[in-house]
C-alpha cells in the first residue's frame, strides 16, 4: 500500500499524487447492487458488495486478493472493468480517472484494450457455439481493429504459442480440449490487445492441482514476458502464496488488513486474517495448531453490523474498544515492511497494544 | 422423442463403424506410426498437412455435419415440394383453368387420365395438388419467417435490457396470445380488406398468421436468453469490447436458436391446415387452390372417393415431414457440442 500520510491528507482535499509507477488506483470504491421489490420494480434495499476500498497497483506486481465467498472480491473486478457501476468513488488509470461514481466517463475501447479479465470458470467464459479462433480473434477485430480474416488467424496463432498450444487447434470448439487447456485459451484471449493490467478471478479455482501448478508458472512467466501487473483474486492461499507480491485480505466488502506476503504470513495482526490463516491445511501432522474457529456466519451485506464489520464473530473483540460503534481505524503495524497495515480498533489497555503501532487515518 | 432419433441415428452408426473395423485398425496402425518413420526435421510439415487435412475432412465444417442420411431424405422432399410450388406448369397434366374447371367424371376413380382420380367437377387432383403447393407453400413459409424474424429480435431485446422494456413488451405479447388464434386472425384480416379496400387476398393471410406466431417465438426465445445473457462468456464478450447489439445476435442468438428451429418445423403444417379453416368460414380467396382448402371441402365423400383427401393430406405430410427433417439436421448440424467429431 503506498498511500503515505501526505497522499490522504492530499486526497481529502481532492488532490491526487501518485508515482509514476502506479498503474491504476483505487479511491474509496463502494458498489452496492439495488434490490428491487414490489410491483414497480423500485430500490427497496441495497447489497453491500464493496464498501470503500483503495488500494493501488504498481507495474509488474501482483496483488492477492483474498477472502471467503461473498465478501466482494469479484465486484471489484466486475467494477474495474465497468460490468457494474459504482456507486461511489472512482478509479485511476495511468493518472487519468476512468470510472467516477455517478459521473459519465469514456470508458472506450483505448481502456477495455489495457484491463483485461480471465474468469473463474473457463468452460463457462467460452462461447460454445464459436471456434477458438473466433474467441481469441474478437478483442482483436473489435479492440485492435483488425479485419482481415488472415491476419486475425495470424495473431491467434502466435498467441496460441505463447501460452503451448499448437496450430491445430485454431478450428476446434471449446468442448474439446480439457480445462487446462480452456484456461490457457481464456488467457490468451486476455492477452490478445497486450494489456497493461490482467485481472484474474480465481484463474485456478477450477482445476486440479497439477493444472494449477501450470497455469500459475505459466501467468509468471507471462508476468516478466509481458510487464503484466496482475490483480489476483483468489480464496487459496498457498496460491497466492506462490503468485503474490502484497495480499489485501477482504471481510464483508471491505480491507482489514493489508500487506506484503510476509507480512502477511509471518506476522498476521488483524484477527480475521489469523483465523484464516490458522484454517490453512498444514502438510506435517506433528505441528498441531490452536485453530481459532469463528463463531457464527458472515453477515448479510444488505444490513452490515455497525462499527467494524468483523465484531460479531471477533474472537479478541474484548480487548479491543468501541468495536460496535466505532468505525474501524487505519493503523500502521511496525516491524515488517512500510506497507503492512490493518484495519481495527484500539485495545482497552495501553500495554496490550500492537508494537509501535500508530494510527493513520480516523 | 427428438432425442430418442438422435440416439438411434448414434447406434446406426456404430453398427457400421462395426463392418469397418478392420479398416479402422489399420489406418490407426498407419496413423500412429508413421511418426516412428518421419524425420523430426518434417514434422511442421506434419503439422501443416495435418491441419489441411482437418480443414476438409474434419466433421467440423458445417457441411459435413449436415451430411446425415435423414437430413438428406429431408433435403429430397423439400426439394420435391419447392419444385411443385415453384414449376406447377411444366409438372401438372393439366393446365391451371382445368383445375377449377367443370367436366364430366365427378369423384371418378384414379385412372390413366387422371392418375389419382378426379374430385368435384371433374378435376385432376394431382392438376390441383400440384398448383396447391404453390398456394400452401406462398402463405406458409412467408408467415413462418415473419414470426420468427420477429419473435426473436423482439424476445432478444425484451429479456437482453429487462426492466420495464421486458415488462411492456410481454404484457403486449400476452394480450395477443390471450385471443384464440382463428378469431385474431379473422379480425387481422378484415381489418387488413379495410384497410386497403379489397377483397381478401392472399398476402393478407399470410400476415395474419405472420403476426399471431410472435408472440409465441418471443416468448420461447426470452427464456432461453434470460438463462444465458447471465453467463460469463457474455461477460467475457463484453470485456473483449462487443457492443449490446453484437452481444445479442452473435454471441446470444447461435446459442439459443435450437428451440425455434424445432417450433418452425412443427408449425409449417399447422399453417398449412389453417387455411382450410379460414376459407370453410369464408375469409378466403375461393379461386385458390391449397391443400387445407382440398381436405376440408372432400371429406365429406371419405367414403366414396377416399383418393380426393387422402392425397392432399398425404402432400402436406410428406412437406412437414421434409422441413422436420431438415430442421433437426439443421440443428444438429448447429450444435457442435452434439457430434463426436
Amino acid at each position: 500500500m503506498t498511500i503515505s500520510k501526505e497522499a490522504i491528507k492530499h486526497e481529502a482535499e481532492g488532490v491526487e499524487q501518485l508515482d509514476d509507477d502506479i498503474i491504476l488506483s483505487v479511491r474509496n470504491l463502494k458498489t452496492y447492487y439495488p434490490i428491487l421489490g414490489g410491483f414497480f420494480k423500485r430500490t427497496i434495499g441495497q447489497v453491500r458488495a464493496v464498501d470503500g476500498v483503495s488500494f493501488d497497483l504498481k507495474k509488474r506486481e501482483t496483488i492477492g486478493l483474498v477472502g471467503e465467498s461473498g465478501c466482494g472480491k469479484t465486484t471489484i473486478a466486475n467494477t474495474l472493468l465497468k460490468l457494474v457501476d459504482a456507486t461511489e468513488g472512482k478509479i485511476i488509470y495511468q493518472g487519468k480517472t476512468i470510472i467516477e461514481a455517478n459521473k459519465k466517463r469514456d470508458y472506450k475501447n483505448n481502456i477495455r484494450k489495457e484491463i483485461q479479465m480471465v474468469f473463474q470458470d473457463p468452460d463457462a467464459s467460452l462461447n460454445p457455439r464459436w471456434k477458438v479462433v473466433d474467441i481469441i480473434g474478437e478483442p482483436l477485430r473489435l479492440l485492435e481493429g483488425l479485419s482481415k480474416r488472415r491476419k486475425i488467424r495470424k495473431r491467434v496463432w502466435e498467441l496460441l504459442k505463447t501460452v503451448s498450444l499448437k496450430r491445430e487447434h485454431l478450428d476446434r470448439y471449446p468442448h474439446e480440449f480439457s480445462g487446462g487447456q480452456k484456461q490457457r485459451i481464456v488467457i490468451a484471449r486476455a492477452l490478445a490487445c497486450n494489456p497493461k493490467i490482467i485481472i484474474l478471478d480465481e484463474p485456478t479455482s477450477a482445476l486440479d492441482v497439477s493444472v494449477q501448478a501450470q497455469i500459475l508458472n505459466l501467468l509468471k512467466r507471462l508476468q516478466d514476458e509481458f510487464d503484466l501487473s496482475y490483480l489476483f483474486i483468489t480464496h487459496d492461499l498457498s496460491v497466492v502464496h506462490h503468485i503474490a507480491d502484497k495480499i489485501k485480505v477482504m471481510y464483508l466488502g471491505k480491507f482489514v488488513e493489508e500487506g506484503t506476503i510476509d507480512d502477511i504470513f509471518t506476522n498476521p495482526s488483524h484477527p480475521y486474517t489469523r483465523a484464516l490463516l490458522s484454517a490453512r491445511p498444514t502438510f506435517d501432522p506433528a505441528i498441531r495448531k490452536e485453530r481459532i474457529i469463528l463463531e457464527g456466519d458472515v453477515p448479510s451485506p444488505i444490513n452490515p453490523p455497525t462499527g467494524c464489520p468483523f465484531h460479531p464473530r471477533c474472537p479478541s473483540k474484548e480487548e479491543h474498544e468501541g468495536c460496535g460503534v466505532d468505525k474501524p481505524r487505519h493503523i500502521k503495524i511496525e516491524g515488517g515492511s512500510d506497507e503492512h497495515y490493518i484495519f481495527c480498533l484500539p485495545f482497552t489497555e495501553g500495554e496490550k497494544s500492537y508494537e509501535g503501532w500508530q494510527f493513520i487515518s480516523d | 422423442m427428438l432425442e430418442q432419433e438422435v440416439y438411434e441415428i448414434k447406434e446406426e452408426d456404430e453398427i457400421k463403424k462395426l463392418g469397418l473395423i478392420t479398416k479402422n485398425i489399420i489406418k490407426w496402425v498407419i496413423n500412429n506410426l508413421k511418426f516412428i518413420f518421419i524425420p523430426a526435421y518434417k514434422l511442421n510439415a506434419l503439422v501443416e498437412k495435418e491441419e489441411k487435412h482437418e480443414r476438409t475432412v474434419s466433421k467440423r465444417k458445417f457441411i459435413r455435419r449436415f451430411k446425415s442420411f435423414l437430413t438428406i431424405l429431408g433435403i429430397i422432399l423439400v426439394f420435391a415440394v419447392v419444385t411443385m410450388a415453384v414449376f406447377p406448369h411444366w409438372l401438372a397434366p393439366y393446365t391451371e383453368a382445368d383445375a377449377s374447371g367443370v367436366f364430366p367424371g365427378t369423384w371418378a376413380n384414379p385412372s390413366p387420365e387422371h392418375p389419382l382420380g378426379t374430385t368435384s367437377f371433374g378435376r385432376d387432383v394431382l392438376t390441383r395438388l400440384i398448383f396447391g403447393a404453390r398456394t400452401s407453400l406462398i402463405v406458409a413459409l412467408p408467415a413462418i419467417g415473419l414470426s420468427v424474424i420477429l419473435g426473436v429480435i423482439i424476445g432478444i431485446i425484451a429479456a437482453f435490457y429487462g426492466g420495464w422494456l421486458d415488462t411492456v413488451i410481454m404484457r403486449l405479447m400476452d394480450i395477443l396470445l390471450a385471443f384464440p388464434g382463428l378469431i385474431l386472425a379473422l379480425v387481422f384480416i378484415s381489418v387488413f380488406t379495410d384497410l386497403f379496400k379489397t377483397d381478401v387476398r392472399i398476402e393478407y393471410i399470410m400476415l395474419a398468421w405472420g403476426i399471431l406466431g410472435v408472440p409465441f417465438y418471443s416468448r420461447l426465445i426470452r427464456g432461453s436468453v434470460l438463462q444465458a445473457k447471465e453467463l460469463p462468456y457474455i461477460q467475457a464478450a463484453r470485456v473483449a469490447g462487443a457492443g449490446n447489439f453484437r452481444i445479442m445476435f452473435k454471441h446470444i442468438l447461435p446459442n439459443v436458436i435450437q428451440p425455434i428451429i424445432i417450433s418452425v418445423t412443427f408449425d409449417i403444417g399447422g399453417i398449412i391446415l389453417s387455411l382450410a379453416g379460414l376459407s370453410f368460414l369464408g375469409f378466403s380467396d375461393p379461386q385458390l387452390i391449397d391443400w387445407g382448402n382440398e381436405i376440408s371441402r372432400t371429406r365429406e365423400r371419405l367414403y366414396d372417393a377416399p383418393w380426393a383427401s387422402l392425397f392432399p393430406g398425404f402432400f402436406i405430410l410428406l412437406s412437414v415431414l421434409g422441413f422436420m427433417l431438415l430442421g433437426d439436421g439443421l440443428r444438429d448440424a448447429l450444435d457442435p457440442r452434439l457430434r463426436d467429431l
